[in-house]
């Protein structure tokens, strides 16, 4: 079918190249993996409360995550 | 900074207004530590190299390989949707790559790929990683491809038709019901964006996916072969589609062979030159003819090219220059 993604993740891999990739769940938040378990609203206030408890569940992958800066984006 | 300020993204028509640890429509434009951030920058879920007719894009480097880039996440809803699965998920749902834009230019060049594509989810909602591998792309002479539904502002889309040569842009329908109902978008917009790509000299095909009884009527599809007509010319390659059931359309049937050849027949009738059925094999309606004297010039079969004929662009018989970017 046109332009329909056929093959799994590990191929992403093989073509991307070779060795020093791994798969990874992304978290563009520090909570991303939380957020699964606690609504974000209720999960942030936890985290206010529970430093220790956020590092805790803070993912490895969080530190490669980009956080590059929207373009066309304007604050109210 | 304040942490209750509001962000408007205005990227895409949807203009969501995001505060913090929120995400718009799309799900990949998040605000975090007081500024909205492109969380899917670098994150490929899927790279693949794909026959460049499977785009579809049949008058630009026939017979090419394209390596094809995707992140998570659409700003569209489509309930037909074929990769549903990468485009309808949250970014921190699904498994992806750290592949920065450097690294995807040296895949493509280590593969003999002349272009790269964005396409499989919809690339306007991975912005930032797209313009930065297109530039990328671009110093080392590889050309750019969009596969996009085109819902995107006029100021993203002007500066993006810079790092862009190609584009096939998903036409879903030619009313507002349509992309209200089936999509969460509109159509103005997406028609706008095909105007400015023409404008800017972005060589643009076009893709309508028929589906039974939605967006099937013959009258609204001769409006929009006029409109295409009208304001992107008689050149401009018109690819209509076969619906197969898929992600929440389940209960139709695929769209018989005949309503795509009448279509087709319509579009031909109107003026359009190229007009091709998709996702369908061995009608004949996948090859390229010259307009003036039906030469057959491209013979495809699937995505698999059999014949080219062409002479430098042009057809043998005739001499006519058939548009396209051919090498």
């Amino acid at each position: 079918m046109s332009c329909q993604v056929e093959q799994g993740l590990d191929h992403v891999a093989d073509l991307a190249g070779d060795e020093g990739f791994s798969l990874e769940v992304p978290a563009p938040l520090d909570y991303a993996i939380c957020s699964r378990l606690f609504d974000r609203r209720c999960f942030l206030t936890l985290m206010a409360l529970l430093p220790l408890v956020g590092e805790f569940f803070r993912p490895q992958g969080s530190a490669s995550v980009s956080l590059r800066h929207a373009m066309f984006s304007r604050r109210l | 900074m304040a942490r209750n300020d509001v962000f408007v993204c205005e990227l895409c028509p949807k203009n969501c207004r995001i505060t913090e640890g929120h995400s718009g429509d799309c799900r990949s434009r998040i605000v975090v530590d007081g500024e909205l951030r492109a969380v899917t920058y670098g994150r490929a879920c899927a790279l693949h190299i794909d026959p460049i007719e499977k785009k579809p894009l049949f008058h630009f480097l026939p017979g090419t390989t394209i390596l094809s880039l995707a992140a998570a996440g659409c700003n569209l809803h489509c309930k037909f949707c074929q990769n549903w699965a990468i485009s309808q998920s949250a970014p921190e749902d699904i498994q992806s790559l750290d592949l920065q834009p450097q690294r995807v230019i040296e895949a493509a060049l280590a593969r003999k790929c002349p272009s790269v594509a964005y396409t499989y989810t919809e690339p306007v909602i991975f912005y930032e990683y797209m313009l930065d591998t297109a530039t990328v792309a671009k110093e080392k002479g590889i050309r750019n491809v969009t596969v996009t539904a085109g819902y995107i502002n006029k100021g993203p889309m002007e500066l993006l038709c810079g790092v862009v040569d190609a584009s096939n842009t998903d036409l879903k329908a030619f009313n507002e019901s349509f992309y209200r109902d089936y999509c969460e978008a509109g159509l103005r917009p997406v028609l706008d964006g095909m105007v400015i790509m023409k404008e800017k000299g972005v060589w643009l095909e076009i893709t309508n996916l028929i589906v039974p009884t939605l967006n099937d009527d013959l009258d609204t599809i001769r409006k929009m072969c006029r409109w295409i007509l009208t304001n992107l010319g008689s050149d401009t390659p018109v690819h209509f589609s076969r619906f197969y059931p898929m992600y929440k359309i389940r209960n139709l049937p695929p769209t018989p062979v005949e309503v795509l050849m009448r279509a087709r027949q319509e579009a031909l009738d109107i003026g359009l030159h190229h007009v091709y059925v998709g996702n369908v094999i061995g009608t004949g309606a996948e090859n390229t003819y010259c307009p003036s004297d039906e030469t057959l010039l491209i013979r495809r079969v699937g995505y698999s090219i059999m014949e080219n004929n062409l002479v430098n662009g042009k057809c043998p018989k005739c001499g006519r220059s058939i548009a396209g970017v051919w090498s």
